[in-house]
């Protein structure tokens, strides 16, 4: 087992975590062209999405199964990361999918290029939400109201949304002899505009009802890089 | 403003992960199923690539909790020297319903 390198004070601002969203049958192209020119794993989550059509809505065939691949990495790997990615998925063209960076306050562990990593501190986070233009937006809500999370986002303002399934864990969970019960949870994220992200959350909170406990949750990170949204690409130093 | 911790670990520390995070003053989080895709070649089986299974935990925690929660993940389970998982924290802003 290589020894940990925790020497890596001046590489603090240089590990962000770098996100995909694409269709299914296109991220094990992108997983194998990761592993071969970067020697980089990654983690990916099943999630789905829905086509903008009315047409396949009304045949039901507009949801898109989609896998969220995360990767931490360098800055400078991420660069051409994104450009490979760009280049090979066509990320630039409308509804082909997309991609983006959020900076890390703290990691911990092997990185994915099997290297241990450890951050000496823990990053202050003022830097990283000064003047950001795009954040994404996670509400987690029970399981089968993530359609109507959609629908207000919308309404609201949103573009598009992925749904991932998930449990949740709380110390106020019920027990069912001795067993915490974890409901199962819709995770809906958005990728927004940092201008519309009041309205939308207001709009959510208002809806669910989120003042109230077990209703729901939602939480923004701030994007520093955006590729794909409406097929524009967006860097934010 | 809050931060979000991002603990990723094989399936059957979850329950642990969760524990620690109450013990330390957190109130719940998030659990997906993920699979991991390794930066080495894959074993296959019968054409098929061997992915391992992952748990990723979303813990949203108040900035004045995440230094003890991290210490206390990091004792817990040395994810710098034991490769069993992965942990990071990203800034949040915005939370609702917490």
């Amino acid at each position: 087992m290589s020894t940990p390198n925790t020497d890596i004070s001046s590489a603090l601002t240089d590990y962000e975590l770098l996100c995909f969203i694409v269709d299914r049958n296109q991220s094990a192209k992108l997983l194998a062209g990761l592993r071969a020119h970067f020697s980089t794993g990654a983690t990916v989550l099943l999630g789905s999405g829905s086509r903008p059509s009315k047409f396949l809505q009304i045949l039901g065939l507009s949801e898109v199964k989609r896998d969220i691949i995360l990767i931490v990495q360098s800055k400078s790997e991420i660069g051409q990361i994104l450009d490979l990615a760009t280049d090979k998925l066509n990320l630039r063209e409308a509804g082909k999918g997309i991609a983006f960076t959020c900076p890390l306050q703290y990691f911990c562990g092997l990185d994915d290029q099997g290297q241990h990593l450890r951050f000496n501190e823990l990053r202050s986070t003022e830097s990283m939400l000064h003047e950001v233009r795009y954040v994404a937006l996670h509400c987690v809500v029970d399981y089968g109201l993530g359609e109507e999370v959609v629908g207000v986002a919308e309404e609201a303002g949103a573009k598009g949304a992925t749904f991932i399934h998930a449990r949740g864990a709380s110390s106020h969970s019920q027990m069912l002899f001795d067993f915490p019960i974890e409901p199962q949870k819709d995770v809906v994220l958005m990728v927004l505009e940092t201008e519309i992200l009041d309205k939308v959350s207001a709009a959510l909170e208002h809806h669910f009802e989120m003042h109230k406990e077990n209703t729901g949750i939602q939480y923004a990170y701030p994007l520093s890089r955006v590729v794909g949204l409406y097929g524009q690409e967006i860097e934010h130093a | 403003m809050p931060s979000i911790i991002h603990v990723f670990v094989t399936p059957s520390l979850v329950d642990e992960v969760i524990q620690v995070a109450e013990d330390n003053g957190s109130s719940g989080a998030t659990i997906f199923k993920t699979r991991s895709s390794s930066h080495q070649k894959q074993e296959t089986f019968w054409n098929v690539e061997l992915e391992e299974q992952i748990a990723l935990i979303l813990i949203v925690t108040p900035q004045d909790k995440v230094k003890s929660l991290i210490l206390a993940l990091e004792q817990k389970f040395d994810f710098a020297n034991t490769g069993i998982g992965q942990l990071l924290v990203t800034p949040a802003y915005s939370v609702k319903g917490l």
